[in-house]
C-alpha cells in the first residue's frame, strides 16, 4: 500500500505574476518585459511537483483566478506524469459537454485527467455565474449531472430524462469513447455529500481535526453502507479516503511557526519530523490520498520532496501514479 | 483594413488524400500500417497523440502565413476547448478560432474559459458562434431547444459573456440566463474579448449576427444566392448600427496547373460511392444553411464536373468536396493562379476574412501559403473601391 500525494496549482497567484516583478534599475540589460505570462510560472509549479515525487496537480476552482479547465489543459502536455484535479462546478457545462473536453484530455494527455466536483460552493458565487439552482435542488442536480456524464462516457447510444438534463442517443463514440473515466473527486461534511460520494466517487477529501475525522470517517462509512444496501453505487472501485492540506515545515518547529504567518488556521506546521509524522497517522487512519498545499508552491513542493517525503512510513509513501 | 486568412485544424481527423475513405490521420480509423497520428509501429500504437499532429499542423499554418485556425466542434471530433489550451503554449501567432455551441457552456463560465485563453495565449482566441444543426445530433448534446429559440439564447449568450466581461457587478435577468452580481476577476476582465464570426443562415440566425457578429461567416455558396444573404445580413447588421464584416469558408484543391488538380479530383472520384450522392442530400436537421447547398446541386449527376458551380464567372469552383468529408460541399479546384483569382473575386466583392482548408491539412497549409496566398494581389485601396454594396455581383464577375 501506498499513498498518493497531489500538488495544488496556485491560479490566483503565488506573489509571482512575472507581470508583477520589479523592474531593474535602468542601467541593468532586462529582457522578460512581455515574454512572459503567469502561466510560465504555473508550467515551473507543476513540473517542481513532479520532480519532487507527486503523483498529480490539484487545480482549484477560484472566482477570482484562471479557470481550472483551461490551466489544467495548457499544461498537460508540457508534464509527462502528473495526473491532472481540476475542479469543476456540476451547473456551468453540460454533462455532455464535460464527456466531451474530458475525453479529449485523456486523448492528449494519455489518461492524466482527474475530476473534483465542487459541492460547496457559496451560492452567492453561484449565482454571479448564472447557476439559480435552488438550493434544495443542488444535490439532485449534481447526481444528475454526474449520472449523465458519466453513461455519455461509457454507454452509446445513451438516454437520459432527468429534471435538469437530458440526452437521446447520445454517448461517445470511437475514437473518443474507451478511455478510462477520469478518476472522481468529492468533498463535504453534508449527508448530502456524504451520499453523493458513496454513489459516485472515487474519493472524497475529509477536513479537520483527528476527532472530526474519525466522526467523518464513520459517516463516510455509513453512508458507503446504506450505498451498497441499495445498490445505488455506480463505481466498481471502492470510496477511498483523501484529505487536502496546507503544509508549512521548517527544519525546527520555530522556524516553521514563523513562517506560516499567513498560512490556514488548519495548516499543519511543524519541523520536518513532526509534519511527517502528523501525515502518518493521517495514513493510519485510512486515509490514503492527499492533496497539499504551500506558499510559495515552487519551493515548496520541493522543500515537500526532499524533507517530507523520506520521513514519511511506508504505507504513507507516494505513489508518483495516482490511483 | 488587414484580411485575415485561417486555416482548418481538423478536430475531425485527416485524411493523405482526398479520396481516401476513411481519415488515416489520427484514430478515426482501424490502425493499420499507414495510418499516423498515433503512428503503427510493428503493429503497436508508436505513443504519439492526435493532438501531437494538431499542433505540427497549427505550426505548419503559423509558418505558412495564416493567421490562425478554426477548430471544428462536431460529436466525435476533439473538443476546441481542450485542444486550443493544450496548443496554446506550442504555438507563437496561430490564433485559435474555437466553434462551440452557446447551449453547451453557461456565458460567464465560457467568458472565464476564454479570459483564462486569452492570458495563456496572449489574446489568441477567436469565437465561431454555432447554434446547432438541430435534429438528432441536437439531442445527442442533450440541447433540446428549438431552432429560432436556439439563436435567441445565442443572442442572450453574448450579452451575458459580454456583460460579466466588461462590468463589475453585473446583472442580467433573461429568458435563458440569469446573473447575480457577477463580473470577471480583474486579470481575466483586463484580457480582450474576442473577435466573434457567427455562423448561421436563417432569419433568426442572421438577426443574431447583426447584433452581435463581427464577422458574419459563411461557407461557399453560388455567388447570386451569397450575394444576397450577404446583403440582408449588412441590411440586418447597419440596422443595429454596426457594420458587418464577412468571412468565407471553403476548400482549395490548388496545383501548378489545372489539369493536375483535376486529376486529383478524378482519382478521389474513383471512391465515391453512388449511393453516397443521394446520401448527402438525406439531411435530418432544421439547419437553413444545409437547405441553401442541397438547393445548389444539379439533381442528377453523371460525372464530377457535374458538380462545377459559377462557370459562368469563372473556371474552378466545385460542389462535391462533402462527398469525402461532412459538411458543406463548394470548393475551389484548379491552378494556383486561379485559386488566387477566386480568393481576389471574393476580396473585390466585399469579403473581409478566409477560413480555407485543403487535404492534408498539414502539406496543404504550405501548399496554399506558399503558392495561393503570394499570388493574391488585392490592394485594401482596390478592394474598397470596389466594395461599394452597390454592384457586388458585377466586381466578382469583373475580374
Amino acid at each position: 500500500m501506498s499513498a498518493s500525494f497531489f500538488w495544488t496549482l496556485p491560479v490566483e497567484g503565488d506573489a509571482r505574476e512575472p507581470s508583477k516583478k520589479r523592474a531593474f534599475v535602468s542601467v541593468l540589460r532586462d529582457q522578460r518585459r512581455g515574454r512572459f505570462t503567469y502561466y510560465d510560472y504555473l508550467l515551473q509549479v507543476a513540473r517542481a511537483a513532479e520532480s519532487a515525487g507527486f503523483a498529480g496537480a490539484f487545480v482549484p476552482w477560484s472566482e477570482r483566478g484562471d479557470d481550472s479547465w483551461i490551466v489544467a489543459a495548457s499544461l498537460a502536455r508540457e508534464v509527462r506524469r502528473l495526473t491532472f484535479l481540476p475542479e469543476l462546478e456540476p451547473g456551468f457545462t453540460t454533462p455532455v459537454y464535460l464527456a466531451k473536453i474530458s475525453a479529449s484530455f485523456q486523448r492528449l494527455s494519455g489518461d492524466r485527467l482527474a475530476w473534483k466536483i465542487d459541492l460547496e460552493r457559496d451560492p452567492a458565487v453561484r449565482r454571479a455565474h448564472g447557476d439559480t439552482a435552488a438550493a434544495s435542488d443542488w444535490f439532485v442536480r449534481a447526481d444528475e449531472f454526474l449520472s449523465a456524464a458519466r453513461g455519455a462516457w461509457s454507454h452509446e447510444p445513451f438516454d437520459f430524462d432527468g429534471r435538469f438534463f437530458a440526452v437521446e442517443k447520445g454517448g461517445l463514440k470511437a475514437p473518443l469513447a474507451g478511455r478510462p473515466l477520469p478518476a472522481i473527486y468529492s468533498a463535504g461534511r453534508s449527508d448530502d455529500a456524504l451520499a453523493f460520494a458513496a454513489k459516485h466517487v472515487d474519493v472524497h477529501l475529509l477536513e479537520g481535526s483527528a476527532d472530526a475525522l474519525r466522526a467523518q470517517i464513520e459517516a463516510l462509512e455509513r453512508a458507503v453502507a446504506r450505498a451498497a444496501e441499495s445498490s445505488v453505487r455506480l463505481s466498481e472501485r471502492p470510496v477511498r479516503r483523501g484529505i487536502r492540506l496546507e503544509v508549512v515545515a521548517r527544519h525546527t518547529g520555530e522556524e516553521a511557526r514563523r513562517a506560516a504567518a499567513g498560512a490556514r488556521a488548519d495548516a499543519l506546521v511543524g519541523d520536518y519530523a513532526t509534519v511527517a509524522a502528523r501525515i502518518d497517522a493521517l495514513a493510519e487512519l485510512g486515509i490514503d490520498h492527499f492533496i497539499l498545499d504551500g506558499t510559495p508552491h515552487l519551493e515548496e513542493a520541493f522543500r515537500i520532496g526532499e524533507h517530507i517525503f523520506p520521513r514519511l512510513t511506508t504505507a504513507a509513501r507516494p505513489a508518483v501514479r495516482a490511483a | 483594413m488587414a484580411i485575415d486568412v485561417y486555416w482548418r485544424l481538423p478536430l475531425h481527423g485527416c485524411k493523405g488524400e482526398l479520396g481516401i475513405r476513411r481519415a488515416n490521420r489520427g484514430d478515426w480509423a482501424p490502425p493499420s500500417p499507414g495510418n499516423l497520428a498515433p503512428g503503427f509501429a510493428s503493429g503497436a500504437s508508436d505513443g504519439s497523440t492526435f493532438a501531437d499532429h494538431l499542433a505540427d499542423i497549427a505550426r505548419a499554418a503559423e509558418i505558412s502565413g495564416f493567421y490562425g485556425g478554426l477548430l471544428v466542434s462536431f460529436p466525435n471530433t476533439d473538443d476546441p476547448w481542450t485542444i486550443a489550451p493544450a496548443l496554446a503554449r506550442e504555438t507563437k501567432t496561430f490564433r485559435f478560432m474555437i466553434a462551440f455551441q452557446p447551449g453547451f457552456i453557461a456565458p460567464a463560465h465560457a467568458a472565464r474559459l476564454s479570459a483564462s485563453l486569452q492570458r495563456v495565449s496572449g489574446g489568441r482566441l477567436v469565437y465561431n458562434v454555432i447554434s446547432g444543426g438541430g435534429g438528432p445530433a441536437q439531442l445527442w448534446w442533450g440541447d433540446r431547444v428549438a431552432h429560432d429559440d436556439r439563436y435567441a439564447r445565442t443572442s442572450e449568450f453574448l450579452d451575458v459573456l459580454k456583460g460579466v466581461w466588461q462590468q463589475r457587478p453585473y446583472d442580467y435577468r433573461g429568458r435563458f440566463y440569469q446573473i447575480e452580481r457577477g463580473g470577471l476577476a480583474p486579470q481575466l476582465a483586463a484580457q480582450p474579448i474576442p473577435e466573434i464570426y457567427f455562423s448561421g443562415s436563417s432569419d433568426a440566425a442572421i438577426a443574431a449576427a447583426g447584433r452581435h457578429a463581427d464577422y458574419y461567416l459563411s461557407h461557399l455558396e453560388p455567388w447570386d444566392g451569397l450575394r444576397e444573404k450577404l446583403d440582408r445580413v449588412r441590411d440586418r447588421t447597419a440596422a443595429e448600427g454596426r457594420r458587418a464584416k464577412f468571412a468565407l469558408r471553403f476548400d482549395i484543391l490548388a496545383r501548378p496547373t489545372p489539369e493536375e488538380a483535376w486529376a486529383e479530383v478524378a482519382r478521389a472520384w474513383q471512391t465515391v460511392d453512388p449511393r453516397a450522392l443521394a446520401r448527402i442530400d438525406a439531411g435530418t436537421g432544421d439547419s437553413v444553411g444545409f437547405e441553401r447547398q442541397r438547393g445548389a446541386r444539379p439533381r442528377a449527376v453523371s460525372g464530377y464536373r457535374d458538380l462545377d458551380v459559377d462557370g459562368h464567372i469563372a473556371p474552378g469552383l466545385w460542389g462535391g468536396f462533402n462527398l469525402f468529408r461532412g459538411g458543406p460541399g463548394i470548393g475551389v479546384v484548379g491552378s494556383y493562379e486561379q485559386a488566387a483569382a477566386w480568393l481576389d473575386r471574393y476580396l473585390s466583392a466585399g469579403i473581409d476574412a478566409f477560413v480555407l482548408a485543403g487535404t492534408p491539412h498539414l502539406e496543404e497549409a504550405y501548399r496554399v501559403g506558399e503558392e495561393v496566398l503570394p499570388l493574391v494581389r488585392a490592394r485594401v485601396g482596390d478592394r474598397v473601391a470596389v466594395s461599394v454594396p452597390a454592384e457586388p455581383a458585377s466586381a466578382l464577375s469583373s475580374i
